[in-house]
């Protein structure tokens, strides 16, 4: 059969509807309509309920954040995590937040515990229904109960990303925080170190700082001449501080450890001249008095 | 076969582009007005699908479906012969169903079924020879274009200018469309075992 034959023998075999069809189709077309369904239609309603349920789900659930926020004292630092600030409280689900707080406090509460660092760089983490809060320096505080910052903390992003977010004006109140720890675990030279930042800085506590830092000299460290260069840098810094009594019997504690007791008579004297008053005058005057007998014809 | 043919082409080429009055009386919802339209148009219908490539079982359907269009439809048929808007609607439907029958027939091989009359045995060949539906087959896989085209040219025997009317296309497009059909026809057909 050539290709004109088979088409003239197509034209032919479909030239007219086979007997009864006009008849039936008019049957079917003023049948009330039955509905044949689609096919496709359930699966793809059911795809398109799965996804439009996913679509829900994940609208309607708290998302993974990151978050940073920082002012003069506090800052706090989370990625990856569920978690909501409202001014210094964090409400956190899920994830791990680093928080950083000198002089005021933040509150973090994770599956019904609060924990609050007011002096310290913690972390929290909530997995599962578990919360772990680690002071990583300072302190916190979990349900009202103390805790301090262990010895080696593992270092953590977290951590240094919440550290990058501190306020200048907060390191001083960590540095003193750092060398109280110090001091607690006996470790004066760092307790100094730390000290001596705060001193020569423009600190508030810079004061007090030289003042620590020189009674760990002192007493600590038996370094009564350093000492003394500590407390004299003192008087020079602050000739009209707070402290000013308590560094001047200091560094009169110092001289007589160096056993200079031309100098001793000399401070006391002054030291009397200044604060006649003083609770520990008569301590002084013994102390004048001491100096005298190994410098004899030198006192008045 | 000429008389046949003849009396085709004057389904596609009523001397009056008015408005049928069997349309108008449709419209104005005379008794009877509705099954005589259709009966005067069943054949033509009918005859359209099939040459299209439709099979033959899936026909009345078709026209069924056409038939239900151009009734919800016909408010908005305005102008212009009636068997033209309805060969439209006809070609229309019929594409639709080439088409999901191609979805079907993709998604049966993917299941592993056996497509519908796609895997030609040597035996179906051999019966292809003398049935119709080497012809269906071939028009099944020429775009709806062509399809439209080679169907209306080589198996209704309208004119180029016929045919551009009824598919709203210029004379060249047909020509071209026509050219590429009767090429893709003859590969086709000597695919299915017949010779030119």
């Amino acid at each position: 059969m050539t290709h004109d034959e088979l088409k003239q023998a197509f034209r032919e075999g479909t030239a007219s509807p086979p007997p009864g069809a006009r008849e039936r189709v008019w049957r079917e077309l003023n049948a009330p309509k039955a509905q044949t369904p689609n096919p496709f239609f359930l699966p793809a309603l059911a795809l398109a309920s799965v996804l439009l349920g996913v679509v829900i789900t994940r609208a309607l659930l708290p998302r993974d954040t990151s978050h940073q926020w920082s002012d003069e004292q506090s800052a706090v630092v989370w990625t990856a995590a569920r978690a909501e600030r409202t001014e210094r409280r964090v409400e956190l689900q899920r994830g791990a937040v680093a928080v950083s707080s000198w002089g005021a406090k933040i509150d973090v509460a994770a599956k019904g515990h609060l924990i609050s660092i007011e002096r310290g760089v913690a972390v929290i983490q909530v997995a599962g229904d578990s919360v772990t809060a680690e002071a990583i320096e300072g302190s916190l505080t979990f349900d009202g109960e103390s805790r301090i910052a262990r010895k080696s903390s593992p270092p953590s992003a977290l951590v240094a990303s919440v550290e990058a977010l501190e306020s200048p004006s907060a390191r001083p109140l960590r540095l003193v925080a750092r060398a109280e720890q110090a001091v607690t675990e006996r470790r004066f030279t760092d307790a100094v170190r730390a000290f001596e930042e705060v001193a020569s800085s423009g600190s508030l506590d810079a004061e007090v700082a030289n003042f620590k830092k020189g009674e760990l000299e002192l007493r600590e460290l038996s370094k009564p001449d350093v000492a003394l260069a500590t407390f004299e840098a003192g008087e020079t810094r602050f000739p009209s501080g707070a402290l000013t009594q308590e560094r001047q019997l200091s560094a009169l504690e110092s001289v007589v450890k160096l056993e200079r007791w031309a100098e001793v008579e000399r401070r006391a004297t002054r030291f009397l001249s200044r604060f006649e008053d003083s609770e520990r005058a008569e301590e002084v005057r013994g102390l004048r008095a001491q100096a005298c007998a190994k410098i004899p014809g030198e006192c008045r | 076969m000429l008389s046949l043919v003849t009396s085709q082409v004057s389904d596609f080429t009523e001397s009056s582009p008015s408005v049928d009055p069997l349309v108008e009386a449709c419209r104005e919802g005379q008794p009877g007005a509705w099954r005589a339209l259709y009966d005067a148009h069943f054949d033509f219908a009918w005859r359209t699908a099939r040459r299209l490539g439709l099979p033959e079982a899936d026909v009345d359907d078709a026209v069924q479906d056409a038939f239900r269009i151009a009734w919800e439809q016909l408010s908005r048929f305005t102008f212009g012969r009636f068997t033209t808007w309805l060969y439209r609607i006809i070609a229309n439907v019929v594409s639709e169903r080439l088409r999901r029958a191609k979805v079907r027939d993709f998604f049966g091989g993917l299941l592993g079924r056996t497509a519908r009359e796609a895997d030609v045995s040597l035996e179906a060949r051999v019966e292809a020879r003398h049935s119709l539906r080497a012809v269906e087959r071939v028009l099944r896989q020429l775009s709806r274009e062509k399809r439209e085209a080679f169907a209306l040219f080589e198996i209704e025997g309208l004119s180029h200018q016929e045919i551009a009317e009824l598919t709203q296309t210029k004379v060249e497009t047909v020509r071209t469309r026509l050219h590429y059909a009767r090429k893709e026809f003859e590969r086709l057909a000597l695919e299915q075992g017949v010779s030119p």
